[in-house]
């Protein structure tokens, strides 16, 4: 007649965990997270079967898995057996989190490593690594960033690495250095919000307000200018200050090399342009090295290292704009070639 | 990746008729194997006109063991096709094929003329890789007791009850399991001797004889000193073909020898049937000897063999300049390092060398190729490191060529195992003649399925190739245990908090993480502290690596 009806019967439990899937979520089964799928057994009578947790280890499949071939396989039994002997799940102990990060800082020559720098560094490792030889079929790529947060904090294992901790992974600039370059170009003592248009006007990325009260910063900045036994402005008065004021330092080299090495983060309200694009596109190839080409990758890379927009934006934006990031290398290239052909 | 030509050794000449066809049809390959060449008569009578080796030939194919019986049973026909005028008489073969056992190397030339054909027309593919392994050999032969009044024997003789061919095969394999050893085998016998009547052998306070001189014995007593077992024979090292299948060398010791010392003369007929030395040789635990690995190194040959443990390395252990595996440490960062390129001649003293690349270069040392001398371990530097996948093939493949054994017992009666299946002669010399007969008509077998000698294919079944992701998925079993015992990605100070913390993660099977987890079943047993660790499982059995396989071993 029919097979042996079990809890343990894995073609039992796949059905059950079918009914259990559409009854969480009718019109979305293949959303239901764990927690949705525990949470809904006892509506379709099955509380005692076994917790979504379980029924993944039981599958040696993760969730995602599980879910897929459980909805949307004529045979998941056998599906589930052939991904279960597929997937390869090994834990990622302290002491190999330690080593990677030890051995990309090595590769970096660095004290301290962010997440980004790690995985800058780890994705140029196993790539050169892969290059360079034939016979490395056993060996194990280094773990990615996020595989390693997932179980240890960063802060943490760069220390254990014997690293320092590791800052942000944008530069920022001083809110006192900017109150002293403020001085040098406009002569007076800055107000909190002449710091702030500074920042925005010149786009340099300054520390955040509440991390650098103003005050503090005034004071450290005085300090420094009695230190160079320098006038220090005192408070000023709006009338004290020059008409057109605000167009004094515009221009001005130093500011200029300020934003390059700070730059500041566009909003919402400040979206790239397609021609800032292509002007930041012609610089990246100017950053690349002889015979390389600009890809994807190449540009992340370079990104990263020269405070170019993320590539997610160039694509977001070039799609709106009815192009494509390779369409815009292309375009880059050919200008490149005419005019060397001149 | 070695390839496997299937169908190869079927058994297409087994009628006497069909094997004379082909010997016949080439007559350039048995030059030098003829009774003129080889039994040469200096006085008396005239020896009966007739081709003496062929007859043996015909004997051994007929896979029967009595001579007297295949004799009674071979027609006039047979003897009129090899040159006889008429059926010879019992004694006259008896008397003239004993008179072979001192040609044996005649019919080995012939076998090599036609092992080094197969060499060229497979391309290279027969003896690139050559699988090693020893059988027992009974000899017919028994124990009669011969204490002398001197001796002081009080009691009763009770003559010791004879030891089956498959204890003493339990027996040898686990002694490969002991520290190896040179010193004859000779269990628990208290003395042996040789004397003019045979070889006296000392068991329980009374001496016995045994009339095959030549053979090796065991003799096993129990605690009690009761029950007494004895074995006499040979052993019977083969050499077998990866890619066809068929016995490439066969040499018989006798059973007080050790396999390992009598491994270099089969090694070296290897070499002379092939015309050149092998690229790999696979083997069991009982070869797993230093002198083996550096007589295959000096040679350029690749060792596939499990871990044994040794009088100087009781536990496999990681070494400064390499680890358990024999993977060098990159000098310069101390990380895992890849193959480069082998020499077993480098540098004026000719000494085999091994050069390797760091993985992960790091440093700016860590961009140079470095090299390491095999002779500073020769069990764990190998010219194909054990991480390669056509190493982790070879040695899976290992089981499946035991069947010779079995093959050549049943077809040509060579190293028999039983009273039924042991040649009734006893010596030496007729085990190697035998063996060496039996080469001839394998390899003349073969080379006439392939139409290697000129005639249409015979097998119609195809070269099979082990594919990409299988060889894969025997590597990742190494790999996954290089990872659990943190060789590939641990710095050596963290080790042990590594192997701890592998261990919590899946030691417990409550956790769901046990048995699905990357590192296999076996995982506990390989991390806990002085826990046993599991025999070599076969590859569809358990696919968790041990000791015995490659060789994950203890920590």
């Amino acid at each position: 007649m029919g097979r042996f009806k079990s809890q343990h019967d894995p073609l039992v439990l796949l059905a059950i965990a079918e009914e259990v899937f559409r009854a969480a979520d009718p019109a979305h089964p293949e959303r239901v997270s764990q927690r949705a799928y525990d949470a809904a057994r006892p509506l379709v009578g099955h509380e005692e079967s076994p917790r979504a947790d379980k029924l993944a280890a039981r599958f040696n499949v993760s969730w995602p898995v599980f879910r897929d071939r459980v909805l949307h396989h004529d045979h998941p039994a056998y599906a589930l057996s052939i991904a279960g002997k597929q997937q390869v799940r090994r834990v990622l102990t302290h002491a190999e989190a330690v080593a990677a990060i030890r051995r990309v800082a090595t590769y970096r020559s660095a004290t301290t490593l962010s997440v980004p720098q790690y995985e800058e560094g780890r994705i140029d490792i196993d790539r050169r690594a892969s290059g360079r030889h034939k016979h490395g079929a056993h060996l194990v790529p280094l773990p990615q960033a996020h595989v390693i947060t997932q179980r240890f904090k960063w802060p943490e294992v760069t220390l254990a690495a014997g690293l320092e901790p590791a800052t942000g992974a944008e530069p920022v600039f001083p809110r006192a250095d900017a109150v002293v370059a403020f001085v040098e170009h406009y002569g007076f003592r800055p107000r909190q919000a002449d710091v702030d248009w500074f920042g925005k006007h010149h786009r340099i990325q300054l520390v955040m307000r509440v991390r650098s009260p103003h005050s503090e910063a005034v004071a450290e900045a005085e300090r420094l200018f009695v230190e160079a036994r320098r006038w220090f402005p005192p408070v000023s008065r709006t009338g004290d200050r020059p008409e057109d004021w605000q167009t004094l330092a515009d221009g001005a080299p130093e500011l200029a090399a300020l934003a390059r090495a700070y730059p500041r983060k566009r909003t919402r309200a400040e979206p790239w342009t397609i021609e800032e694009l292509r002007v930041v596109i012609a610089r990246a190839f100017d950053a690349l090295g002889p015979g390389e080409r600009l890809t994807v990758e190449r540009y992340k890379l370079l990104a990263r290292a020269d405070g170019f927009p993320s590539a997610k934006t160039i694509i977001d934006r070039a799609k709106k704009s009815e192009t494509s990031f390779p369409e815009m290398v292309r375009a880059e290239a050919a200008i490149r070639a005419r005019r060397r052909a001149r | 990746m070695p390839a496997r030509l299937t169908g190869a050794i079927d058994n297409s000449l087994s009628r006497w008729q069909d094997l004379l066809d082909v010997i016949e049809a080439h007559p350039l390959l048995w030059d030098g194997l003829s009774s003129a060449d080889l039994l040469v008569k200096k006085e008396g009578r005239p020896r009966m006109g007739g081709e003496w080796p062929l007859a043996f030939l015909l004997y051994a194919n007929s896979g029967e063991r009595e001579l007297r019986r295949w004799h009674r049973s071979t027609a006039d026909e047979l003897w009129q096709r090899i040159g006889f005028a008429a059926m010879p008489g019992y004694d006259a073969t008896y008397k003239n094929f004993r008179e072979l056992e001192a040609h044996e190397a005649a019919f080995r030339l012939v076998a090599s003329r036609l092992i080094q054909l197969a060499v060229e027309k497979s391309g290279g593919k027969v003896g690139h890789a050559v699988h090693v392994d020893g059988t027992e050999a009974e000899t017919n032969s028994r124990l009669i007791h011969d204490c002398t009044d001197g001796d002081a024997c009080s009691k009763q003789a009770k003559v010791p009850r004879r030891l089956g061919s498959a204890d003493a095969r339990d027996e040898r394999h686990r002694l490969a399991e002991q520290l190896p050893t040179d010193d004859v085998l000779m269990g628990a016998a208290d003395g042996v001797e040789e004397g003019d009547r045979g070889l006296r052998v000392k068991v329980g306070g009374c001496w016995y004889l045994l009339s095959d001189d030549e053979a090796g014995i065991r003799a096993y007593v129990r605690a009690d000193g009761k029950v007494r077992k004895f074995w006499a024979g040979y052993y019977c090292l083969k050499a077998t073909d990866h890619y066809t299948g068929g016995v490439i060398g066969a040499h018989f010791t006798d059973a007080s020898t050790q396999e390992h010392l009598g491994y270099p003369a089969l090694y070296e007929q290897v070499k002379e049937n092939i015309g050149q030395a092998p690229k790999a040789v696979v083997a069991d635990r009982g070869f797993s000897i230093s002198s083996v690995f550096e007589l295959h190194t000096r040679d350029g040959v690749a060792s596939v063999m499990p871990w044994r443990k040794h009088h100087y390395e009781l536990n496999r252990d990681d070494h400064e300049r390499f680890d358990r595996h024999g993977i060098p440490r990159c000098k310069h960062c101390n990380g895992e390092t890849v193959y480069q390129r082998f020499q077993h001649d480098a540098g004026p003293s000719s000494r085999p060398r091994l050069w390797f690349l760091c993985a992960r270069p790091v440093e700016e040392g860590c961009e140079r190729s470095q090299s390491i001398m095999c002779s500073e371990n020769w069990r764990l530097l190998l010219p194909l490191w054990r991480t390669s996948p056509a190493y982790q093939v070879l040695r899976e493949k290992h089981q499946s060529y035991e069947a010779s054994h079995h093959r050549w017992r049943e077809r040509y009666a060579v190293a028999g195992d039983c009273k039924a299946d042991r040649i009734k002669r006893r010596g030496l010399g007729v085990q190697q003649l035998r063996a060496s007969a039996a080469l001839v008509i394998e390899w003349l077998t073969i080379c006439h399925r392939e139409g290697w000698l000129g005639g249409p294919r015979i097998n119609t079944r195809s070269e099979t190739v082990v594919r990409r992701g299988e060889a894969r998925a025997y590597c990742d079993r190494l790999v996954a245990v290089r990872q659990a015992l943190g060789l590939s990605s641990v710095d050596s100070a963290d080790l042990a908090e590594h192997q701890a913390e592998v261990l919590g993660a899946y030691g417990s099977s409550a956790s769901g993480l046990g048995p699905g987890s990357a590192h296999g079943p076996g995982i506990s047993a390989l991390l806990e502290p002085g826990a046993a660790v599991p025999d070599a499982p076969t590859a569809a059995a358990d696919p968790s690596p041990t000791e015995g396989s490659d060789d994950p071993p203890g920590p």
